[in-house]
């Protein structure tokens, strides 16, 4: 038996946590390209730029920390590459600073660096930077409209499909092929759903997710839409306009399945989406912000030692049950 | 009918939406940083109960002196005295019943009592002039809030032990940087919406 | 001798302990809801330290006052001492509110709970219950001293970046304000990176002296064995 000593999270895959993270990479890019053809140039220069600082930030915390300084180490460049998606495009290059450094230096090394954090970075940065400026992060420009690369943005700014649900009314930004090609306004990666469906099933066939965790989050959330409209529509419209709005469908594949905060069986991977899509539907409906999938997030990364635990009394519970002692050999 | 409903409702409050730990950081203190389920049930189970009779004495005594536009602190110094009455009499209970359980409360009835959490409790409560049934409800929801984030920072602490933490971050800030991170978290559900 | 400079860093830990070296808040865990919500303003948490000196350092003397500690019972201590503090309190807020009648009424809860914090009563009873009343007294100010300090530090931080001014004043140079830096959770998350910032330096310093001394390659001496185990305590 070999015993190879690999970082966490990928203890019981076959390959290593490099081409783990390297999936997750490729998708990305997929989905900046995509930036790149509704909001020009500003997509991938928000990119780098957070790409730019993710790397100082570990630079920086891994020489406080004496760690290894190693290039192969891909995890802060996920955080960071995913952060300016779940933002607008209109955002300035300042915020995304914020939001990263934040995410790296807050989240994820005080709790013990790549594989030990006990939050989702992205969810805490994008969580922090929505209290900060919640009028820069939640207002998003016109797709295919033309804006300026540096600097901040001049031009017009509108409300997405989120905010008009919240407000309990029916949102008319598009119909339903725009709303699944991404020609709406709303965050930078989240909008084009095709593509992240496409990104999901990518990831699914390569394993680096468990699939029961985006199906089951996103079908309680969809019961849930259909049964509690927020907005005087149908349920079918209404799940429809839940599913696609904000960054729901995004957060699922990339921050929900997150292996390292997320609960290690399948099975309690199950209980814990199922648990997350109430009390991010909840979120929705009493929160104070329009998209509180983040907030959601952190909430049940907090509770995710408890599905752990209770999922392993449940097992033995089920061993002790069929456990038949062997018979005595008395002569 | 509509006063138990209300009851409920401002329990539910003070558990999820103003938790006193998360959401006030009221409760934070050295008990937060040690404490296995058991002494934190034991804990938390007395500062309930002393919030839930004394949110009674200060609902009275609130009543009583509604018409006066006294200071905040002359209102702490009836609510501690209330606090006090309600603990005397806990002290006296733990003294005469017999067992194992009530000995040891004695020990922690002091610390339970005068906390930061419960005269914060009675003070916001009276503060809103609410119902009888509201402010009973929101103190009793103080106390279930209180032990229920206690036991989430346990489980925390059980998730972080299996973790080499830096070292400058082991016992005491990685606690305080998680309390922070869920209350984050829990802040995305009040929004701007709280009253000090 | 043997370990000078460690020694020498040891009997001053002791002198000051509560300034720097054992804060209260930063080491010992003790006030936190006062240092982590009553810092949004420099002004909240000037008050809050006003009212902390005047209850907190009667009620340690008091605690240590010799008839005190003979015949108060274990069971009425707390009691007494949360009492006489709130007591304490009253004049302490009157005499507050015309001056700064804006920021008592945003601390609003937070007055009250000085009255109960966890420095007076811990101390009262490590220290206060234990020892003469001129040694409550220096600890007593010290570790007073010492939450000001953090407190003070926090306020100007927080209300730097958040407000961009300092006590109400506006501070021209500061254009990029971080408003979430005024809500509690915030403050929890800049006092923990601030405890282990101390903790790390406070780390660093003892090294540099343990390195420094044994560089030196002294051995102890004859008879010095007694004194190793003093000078040595931490």
């Amino acid at each position: 038996m070999i015993l190879k000593a690999y970082n966490p999270p990928h203890i019981r895959k076959r390959d290593s946590n490099r081409s783990m993270m390297d999936d997750v990479l490729i998708v990305l890019i997929a989905l900046y390209l995509m930036a790149f053809y509704y909001y020009g140039p500003r997509a991938l220069l928000l990119g780098l730029h957070a790409a730019g600082v993710s790397i100082v930030c570990d630079l920086v915390c891994k020489l406080l920390l004496r760690q290894k300084l190693s290039l192969r180490d891909h995890s802060s460049l996920v955080t960071a590459l995913l952060l300016p998606l779940l933002l607008p495009a209109s955002v300035d290059y300042a915020v995304v600073a914020v939001a990263v450094a934040f995410a790296l230096v807050v989240v994820k090394y005080p709790f013990g660096g790549v594989g030990h954090n006990l939050f989702n970075p992205a969810a805490g940065g994008f969580a922090f930077v929505a209290i900060c400026f919640p009028k820069a992060v939640f207002s998003y420009p016109v797709p295919l409209e033309a804006l300026n690369a540096f600097g901040s943005f001049t031009g017009r700014l509108v409300t997405s499909a989120s905010y008009t649900l919240k407000a309990g009314g029916v949102p008319t930004g598009g119909d339903f092929l725009s709303m699944l090609l991404g020609n709406t306004p709303g965050p930078m990666g989240a909008t084009n759903v095709l593509v992240v469906c496409a990104c999901l099933l990518y990831l699914v066939v390569r394993g680096s997710v468990h699939w029961q965790m985006p199906l089951c989050f996103l079908g309680t959330c969809a019961l849930w839409a259909g049964l509690f409209p927020r907005a005087p529509i149908p349920g079918g419209a209404s799940v429809i306009y839940e599913l696609f709005s904000g960054c729901l469908i995004m957060g699922a594949v990339f921050m929900l399945t997150d292996p390292v905060t997320s609960p290690k069986r399948a099975s309690a991977c199950v209980v814990y989406a199922v648990f997350a899509g109430v009390i991010t539907m909840l979120f929705r409906r009493f929160g104070g912000f329009e998209e509180s999938f983040a907030f959601s997030l952190l909430l049940c990364n907090a509770l995710a030692p408890i599905f752990d635990y209770l999922d392993e009394l449940f097992y033995r519970a089920v061993r002790r049950g069929r456990f038949v002692p062997a018979k005595n050999k008395k002569a | 009918m509509e006063a138990i409903g209300l009851f409920f409702l401002y329990a539910l409050v003070a558990i999820f939406l103003e938790n006193a730990v998360f959401t006030r950081m009221l409760g934070v203190g050295r008990m937060v940083f040690l404490g296995t389920p058991k002494r934190i049930l034991a804990h938390g189970a007395a500062l309930t109960v002393i919030t839930f009779f004394g949110s009674m004495l200060s609902f009275a005594a609130n009543y009583l002196l509604y018409d006066y536009n006294v200071a905040v602190s002359l209102r702490a110094l009836i609510y501690l005295c209330c606090l006090t009455v309600v603990y005397l009499i806990l002290y006296l209970l733990c003294d005469r019943l017999p067992g194992k359980i009530f000995t040891p409360m004695k020990k922690l009835l002091p610390l339970s009592t005068f906390n930061c959490a419960s005269l914060g409790a009675l003070v916001l409560t009276t503060a809103q002039q609410h119902s009888f049934f509201s402010t009973v409800g929101f103190g009793l929801g103080t106390g279930v809030g209180y032990t229920l984030a206690l036991l989430l920072i346990y489980t925390g602490r059980r998730r972080l032990e299996l973790v080499t933490l830096p070292r400058a971050f082991k016992g005491m800030p990685i606690h305080l940087l998680y309390i922070g991170l869920v209350s984050l978290a829990i802040y995305g559900l009040i929004g701007h919406q709280l009253p000090t | 001798m043997y370990l000078q400079r460690t020694r020498k860093h040891n009997r001053l830990v002791r002198r000051f302990s509560g300034l720097f070296f054992d804060n209260p808040v930063l080491s010992l865990g003790l006030a936190l809801p006062l240092a982590i919500s009553a810092t949004n303003s420099l002004q909240g948490a000037f008050c809050v330290m006003i009212g902390m000196w005047a209850t907190t350092l009667p009620v340690m003397l008091f605690s240590s006052l010799p008839p005190v500690r003979r015949f108060l019972p274990l069971w009425a201590r707390f009691p007494v001492y949360v009492l006489l503090a709130v007591a304490i309190l009253i004049p302490v807020e009157l005499r507050l509110s015309p001056i700064y009648p804006v920021v008592l009424n945003s601390l609003g809860v937070y007055f009250p709970i000085i009255a109960v914090n966890t420095i007076m009563l811990y101390r009262c009873e490590h220290v206060g219950v234990r020892c003469g009343v001129l040694h409550t007294l220096i600890d007593g100010v010290l570790h007073l001293l010492g939450f000001s300090v953090v407190m003070a530090l926090l306020a100007c931080v927080r209300e730097l970046f958040g407000y961009g001014s300092v006590w109400g004043i506006p501070v021209t140079g500061i254009t990029f304000k971080l408003s979430g830096l005024l809500i509690p959770f915030s403050g929890c998350i800049l006092l923990a990176f601030l405890a282990a910032g101390s903790r790390y330096i406070g780390r660093l310093w003892r090294v540099r002296n343990y390195r420094a001394d044994l560089r030196d390659g002294q051995t102890p001496a004859e008879g010095e064995d007694e004194d190793l185990d003093d000078d040595l305590l931490i």
